[in-house]
């Protein structure tokens, strides 16, 4: 309870969606930016409801979602905080989110440590390019990847094993290579608690 | 290149890594205190990339140089005869259509693609010069070259507005980079190196010749289409081998061949290997400050390139001696 009312607090005015008149019409429009954090894709669902109709609706969804999202959470344990991750965005180069991103901001939930953060600077966003050499010496102990589908480069556990100097690595080591599926991964709707879902189903398995 | 062997990313005890090198000289033994992951972070990671970048900056160089040669003018480089549109294009295509076929499928589209422009580019101007009254073969594949690279590009960017989420995989390509360098990918470009390379440095006389006009060359003995045709070729054999591997890195194959000018006079017997070499310095140089500046992240080695060789061309150019004086 405390970590969701923590989690209202940071929804900010940025996850706000913008809304007027489209240009030369009488037709309303609502543009939402990115959710940067949880609680601010909570709000812009309730908001898109509002704008819809379903205010009712909506706010009964965000709901939902964190009930369920919370309960993933709890019942995944603890047995993995404090263990590092690289989250894989892209090969050749590669680019990784750091905490201060709303994928970080999810596996912030499980207590995870992104090998990215000592690597984010303001100017990238949150998405730094990452040297081989300090993912590979970081030793993250899981590895997410977020480009595992064809479309995305079609990364795969097999694919990264092989790449130079990343058998050392523990989770190439461990097997803890987790391939997360594109239309649950990046999308910040609804599905959210699926990514949930997924994230914790992989730490089942995952070794500490 | 020694330097670069000793920085990175990774903080590497500088004194293991010497005997670690040493070492591998045949005949020398010497014991190394690395640990297992910190030798395959330098021989796996850093040593390939450091060789890669070498090769890649040396071919871009020559294959400027060469280039510069051929068609007596020293503002051109293999973007201009749409090798480097033929490259982003197949690399495109590989990415928004080809993704099925595995990552390994982007640097054989981009080697196909860059040769593939630079042989559209030579049809269309050979074709062009039967049957325009410029008499300057020379001059109509140059223009030939800008507008196949120009169509080319175009359909790039129609290919990109299809299909929006490619677009950072794509432009991530177009920068350039070297983050995923491995001795594979040395030894794959190591043939056609090592062929293109003898091939335009054994023609350095020749493009001195044609350096005076294409009608003395003739007198001389010499055929400037057959020179011509050979030095493109290999050119775009160079400049395909490395965009294949490093993606698009710009000002290397113009900046350096006047360097190297500026440094041992117009002669090509001369301005060719020093191109190579110097190409090679420049962009371990280059992919050295992309890979240390911002540390543990990278900067695209096609913006440091750009910020390092910008500054330096205006330098060469304020000591060339304009035309006539």
């Amino acid at each position: 309870m405390v970590q969701e009312h923590s989690q209202h607090h940071h929804a900010t005015t940025q996850d706000s969606a913008a809304t007027g008149q489209r240009p030369g019409t009488a037709v309303p429009r609502s543009q939402p930016p990115a959710a940067a954090t949880l609680a601010g894709a909570y709000q812009q669902i309730e908001q898109i409801g509002q704008a819809t109709g379903h205010h009712n609706q909506a706010t009964e969804v965000a709901k939902n979602m964190q009930q369920e999202i919370g309960d993933t959470v709890k019942a995944a344990g603890s047995k993995y905080r404090g263990m590092t991750y690289y989250w894989e965005l892209s090969n050749d180069p590669y680019y990784s989110a750091t905490s201060a991103t709303f994928i970080g901001h999810i596996l912030d939930l499980f207590g995870l440590k992104n090998i990215a953060d000592a690597a984010g600077k303001p100017a990238d966003g949150g998405y730094p390019e990452l040297s081989q050499e300090y993912i590979v010496t970081a030793k993250p102990q899981l590895i997410f990847l977020a480009d595992n589908q064809a479309a995305d480069g079609g990364q795969t556990a097999a694919i990264v094993a092989k790449r130079p100097a990343w058998a050392g690595i523990p989770a190439v080591a461990g097997h803890d290579i987790f391939g997360l599926d594109d239309d649950v991964a990046s999308r910040w709707g609804p599905r959210l608690p699926s990514l949930v879902n997924a994230l914790a189903n992989a730490l089942a398995v995952a070794k500490p | 290149m020694l330097v670069a062997a000793f920085v990175g990313a990774a903080d590497l005890n500088p004194l293991a890594t010497a005997t670690a090198l040493l070492d591998r000289i045949p005949f020398v033994s010497l014991p190394s205190s690395m640990s297992p992951l910190d030798r395959a972070v330098e021989f796996q990671i850093r040593l390939p990339r450091v060789v890669l970048g070498a090769l890649v900056g040396g071919l871009l160089a020559l294959a400027g140089a060469g280039y510069q040669g051929v068609f007596r003018n020293p503002l051109v480089d293999s973007g201009m005869l749409g090798a480097s549109a033929g490259a982003g294009l197949g690399a495109t295509l590989a990415i928004v259509d080809l993704s099925a076929a595995g990552p390994g499928v982007v640097p054989i589209a981009a080697f196909v693609g860059s040769l593939s422009g630079v042989a559209v580019a030579y049809l269309t101007g050979a074709v062009a010069s039967r049957q325009t009254v410029l008499g300057d073969g020379v001059a109509t594949l140059l223009l030939a070259g800008i507008a196949v690279g120009s169509f080319l590009t175009a359909v790039q960017t129609f290919l990109l507005q299809r299909s929006q989420p490619d677009i950072q995989a794509v432009y991530s390509w177009l920068l350039g980079s070297l983050s995923a360098a491995s001795w594979q990918q040395v030894t794959t470009i190591l043939p056609y190196a090592a062929v293109s390379s003898v091939v335009i440095l054994l023609h350095g006389r020749h493009l001195d010749v044609l350096a005076v006009g294409d009608e003395e060359a003739r007198a001389l003995g010499l055929r400037p289409a057959v020179v011509r045709t050979i030095v493109i070729a290999a050119c775009a054999l160079a400049a395909a081998s490395a965009v294949a591997v490093s993606g698009l890195i710009g000002f290397v194959g113009i900046v350096v061949p006047h360097v190297a000018r500026r440094l041992a006079g117009p002669s090509y017997t001369s301005v060719l290997p020093l191109s190579l070499l110097i190409g090679a310095g420049f962009l371990v140089l280059a992919d050295t400050v992309a890979r240390t500046v911002l540390s543990p992240a990278e900067l695209p080695i096609g913006v440091v390139t750009a910020l390092i060789g910008a500054p330096a061309f205006v330098w060469v150019l304020r000591g060339t001696r304009p035309v006539g004086t």
